[in-house]
């Protein structure tokens, strides 16, 4: 991490406690480089995240005000801490089973709310902390401990589930498209209403190694393989994108 | 502790109104300034009524999409420097036990109302119940305290609501209101007085929110945005903040104070009230409406030259021990009337070990009536 | 101490008639309570309301034994019907319930008048109340219409107003 964003972190809460090739350290890197890119003051910023590894990203490291919830539920919390005072700058960063799963609930009514929130889904499609199993973001016939012989169930595509319910700006990008990551999650924090970014992540340790990519190398070859725009994804057909991810801003 | 006299909010005089309402307006009166919610029967009145009251003096009020929701921005809310609350009753109540768990942990004050009906389950859901006084005390995961106030009357849906925040306040701890379909719903009149005593957190700035010198004290509370760089979390954390999942010190060293806190104020926190007491061969202990028609019974008993007294529990949780211990010294039975099948007898029973303990229940998803106490007790009193 | 029991079917306002009946104790100065019980269906149902006027603070806030039992359905009369206290009255709609042959009974057709007289089936309760301020002492006429102005809806005090007076002159009669 650069040096100029040090003073956004805590040096107590370092070395993190991210696995090897996990991705999740590039994320926090981004996120703190469009908070600096924008000139934000930190000390008017709550960072609310809930349970799981994507929720470590801001609680202990950043060095502002950071709420660790519980299990899927810091969309609610911020929502009190938004709707008491406007002035704060409120993200919510979080993993995907804690968004999209248990806290599923709160991350629709959310964006129907159309409430000032950014909402940073660190989405490595698996539980990592508790020892992999199946996520709601897991893609179709992937390994996970709870799905041997395959995930058996279709992914949740979390971009178009917040468009559908009124989010006013939305995106997917990986964290090895650094730099429109970076810009797109500057606009979420712009975004006079409710932003959701999924961020795809890799997890080797426990995503990659039972899907013959055990390493950061293999995953990001993967990710690189995967991605299509968002504007080329609409000239084709549903089977042509099975297994797609589809990186851009959904929001036309 | 900063100790405030506030005017009230409703022009000062004999109201007739719903003990809901009479909640909602405690509630403005104390300074809540932030409700979120979700509509269940008996309880919803009190969020109709904050609907429309809390835009009128700047404070914010959501509906939640369920009653997780609700007690998470409630706590989210608090962080953020309101007074804060949100009413349920049983099922709501059951969905919000992890929320209170976590409200225990970040010592972060707010305030439940439960206004109790029949369970378990759905149960019915317009009947009144006292069912949750056990779950209130222990219905989160791990060990903990908290504040648990019963009222008895319209009145005191206005005056504990205050007292509940004050208590909130002053403790850092989640406080809740153990109504009940009865007194909740009850129409009659009470009074506001002109001027109401108000509690505020410690809200300095403080590089150790999470801990204190003494092994019993209540650490200040800055608020987000003051600059603090807050570290709140449900997990184990020290003095500031920090996690710390695998230090068997700082977790028995937490768990300790935030048992200590409340436990060691208990004199402080304990509210009771006591009629007829002093000479009763023949002692009623009970709470919120079982401690009205007790009232009754004993008024009754009394007409027939009996000494029969009442204690009533305002402060269930934590347990009046001594108060108790010392009202019942010179009685022969003690009689406990309430709408389950018997759960304050038991902390009854484990205090006065010694005594004859008489559990009167009844639930019949409505209120324990003044006949049904008097024949019960009439057993036992020779 | 007075305690009374209305009795009906959810949408006939027997809580409200409760809480009006309460309410005016209290405006009168002395200590009125109401307690309605209902089901979870918002009409109809066996519905009730308890209410207790003292001139001091009222300890258990039911009516166990009323003193008045006001009936405004069958069901509602079977139920409560011999509850009422060894010397209560009972004032009950012989429109909408076929009564047993009992002492102290007082019957008028409230419904029958709302709807004919008063060209509104909603205030039956009203009149039950004027019914029961002309036959007892439990509470004055005036301490009702100054409660209705009260708490009702400015659009609807003249038609209640209306089912008062109805009331209490249909229980001069039958006094």
């Amino acid at each position: 991490m650069s040096e100029h964003l040090y003073k956004y972190l805590r040096p107590e809460a370092f070395p993190t406690p991210f696995c090897a090739g996990c991705g999740h350290g590039i994320l926090m890197n981004a996120i703190l480089r469009a908070v600096d890119e924008l000139q934000l003051d930190f000390n008017k910023i709550v960072f609310v995240s809930g349970i799981g590894c994507g929720a470590w990203i801001p609680s202990p490291h950043f060095a502002a005000d950071t709420l660790h919830t519980l299990h899927g539920r810091p969309i609610a919390y911020a929502t009190g801490v938004k709707l008491f005072n406007p002035d704060l700058k409120v993200i919510v960063i979080s993993g995907d089973g804690d968004l999209a799963a248990i806290g599923g609930n709160h991350l629709i009514h959310a964006a129907r709310r159309n409430i000032e929130l950014t909402v940073i889904c660190a989405n490595n499609s698996i539980y990592g902390m508790t020892g992999g199993q199946v996520s709601p973001t897991t893609p179709k016939y992937a390994k996970t401990m709870t799905t041997a012989k395959g995930n058996p169930e279709e992914p949740f595509d979390l971009c178009k589930l917040t468009v559908a319910c009124g989010a006013r700006y939305v995106s997917r990008y990986t964290v090895y498209h650094i730099k429109p990551l970076i810009n797109s999650i500057k606009k979420a924090m712009t975004t006079k209403g409710f932003a959701f970014v999924d961020v795809v992540s890799p997890c080797p340790t426990q995503f990659g190694r039972r899907n013959k990519q055990p390493t950061l190398y293999e995953m990001f070859n993967d990710l690189k393989a995967r991605a299509i725009r968002y504007e080329t994804a609409k000239g084709l057909k549903k089977d042509e994108l099975t297994g797609k991810i589809i990186i851009g801003e959904f929001n036309e | 502790m900063p100790k405030l006299i506030n005017k009230s909010l409703l022009p000062p005089k004999k109201y007739f109104m719903q003990g809901n309402i009479a909640c909602a307006e405690g509630a403005l009166a104390a300074g809540c300034r932030y409700y979120a919610g979700y509509p269940i029967t008996p309880s919803s009145e009190t969020m109709e009524h904050l609907s429309n009251r809390l835009p009128e003096v700047n404070g914010v009020f959501i509906q939640m999409e369920d009653e997780i929701g609700s007690i998470c921005s409630m706590i989210g809310a608090s962080w953020a420097g309101a007074k804060a609350m949100t009413a349920t009753s049983g099922p709501g109540f059951s969905l919000m036990l992890e929320g209170l768990g976590y409200a225990v942990m970040t010592e972060t004050p707010c305030v439940i109302i439960n206004v109790q009906r029949t369970g378990p389950a759905t149960g019915q859901a317009t009947r009144p119940g006292q069912g949750d006084i056990m779950q209130a005390r222990w219905g989160a995961h791990g060990d903990y305290r908290i504040i648990g106030i019963s009222p008895w009357s319209v009145q005191e849906m206005y005056d504990l609501t205050i007292e509940s925040f004050n208590l909130a306040e002053v403790y850092r701890v989640p406080v809740i209101l153990l109504a009940d379909e009865v007194v909740g719903h009850l129409k009659e009149s009470f009074i506001i007085k002109p001027e109401i005593e108000i509690f505020n957190r410690d809200s300095s700035m403080s590089d150790k929110p999470f801990g204190t010198v003494q092994d019993d004290g209540v650490p200040p509370m800055p608020i987000f945005g003051q600059g603090a760089k807050l570290l709140v979390t449900g997990s184990t954390h020290n003095e500031f903040g920090i996690r710390k999942v695998a230090d068997p010190v700082v977790q028995d060293m937490l768990v300790k104070r935030l048992c200590a806190k409340i436990d060691n104020h208990k004199d402080k926190i304990c509210k009771t009230e006591s009629y007829l007491v002093d000479d009763a061969d023949y002692l009623f202990i009970s709470f919120g409406i079982s401690a009205r028609s007790s009232y009754a019974v004993i008024k009754q008993l009394r007409n027939e030259g009996i000494k029969a007294g009442l204690l009533r529990l305002k402060t269930i949780w934590p347990f009046a021990d001594e108060i108790i211990k010392s009202a019942a010294q010179n009685c022969k039975v003690v009689f406990v009337p309430e709408m389950n099948r018997g759960q304050l007898v038991l902390e009854v029973q484990r205090v006065l070990c010694n005594k004859q303990v008489i559990s009167i229940p009844k639930t019949q998803g409505e209120a324990i009536y003044p006949s049904e106490i008097y024949n019960e007790s009439k057993k036992y009193i020779k | 101490m007075s305690k009374i029991k209305i009795t009906g079917f959810g949408g006939q306002g027997v809580i409200l008639a409760g809480e009006i009946l309460a309410n005016a104790a209290v405006m009168d100065g002395k200590e009125g309570s109401a307690i309605g019980s209902y089901g979870s269906a918002a009409r109809g149902g066996l519905t009730s309301s308890e209410i207790v006027i003292s001139n001091e603070f009222i300890d258990a806030p039911f009516s166990e034994k009323p003193d008045v039992l006001i009936a405004l359905s069958q069901d509602g009369y079977d139920k409560f019907v011999y509850t009422v206290n060894q010397n209560g009255i009972i004032i009950v709609d012989s429109g909408m319930v076929s009564i047993k042959p009992l002492p102290k009974q007082y019957e008028l057709q409230a419904a029958n008048i709302a709807t004919s007289e008063i060209k509104s089936p909603v205030v039956a309760n009203m009149v039950m109340l004027g019914a029961l301020s002309a036959i007892t002492e439990v509470i004055s006429k005036t301490a009702l219409i100054n409660a209705i102005k009260e708490t009702v809806n400015e659009k609807f005090v003249e038609l209640n107003l209306r089912g008062i007076e109805f009331g209490f002159e249909k229980g001069k009669q039958i006094k």
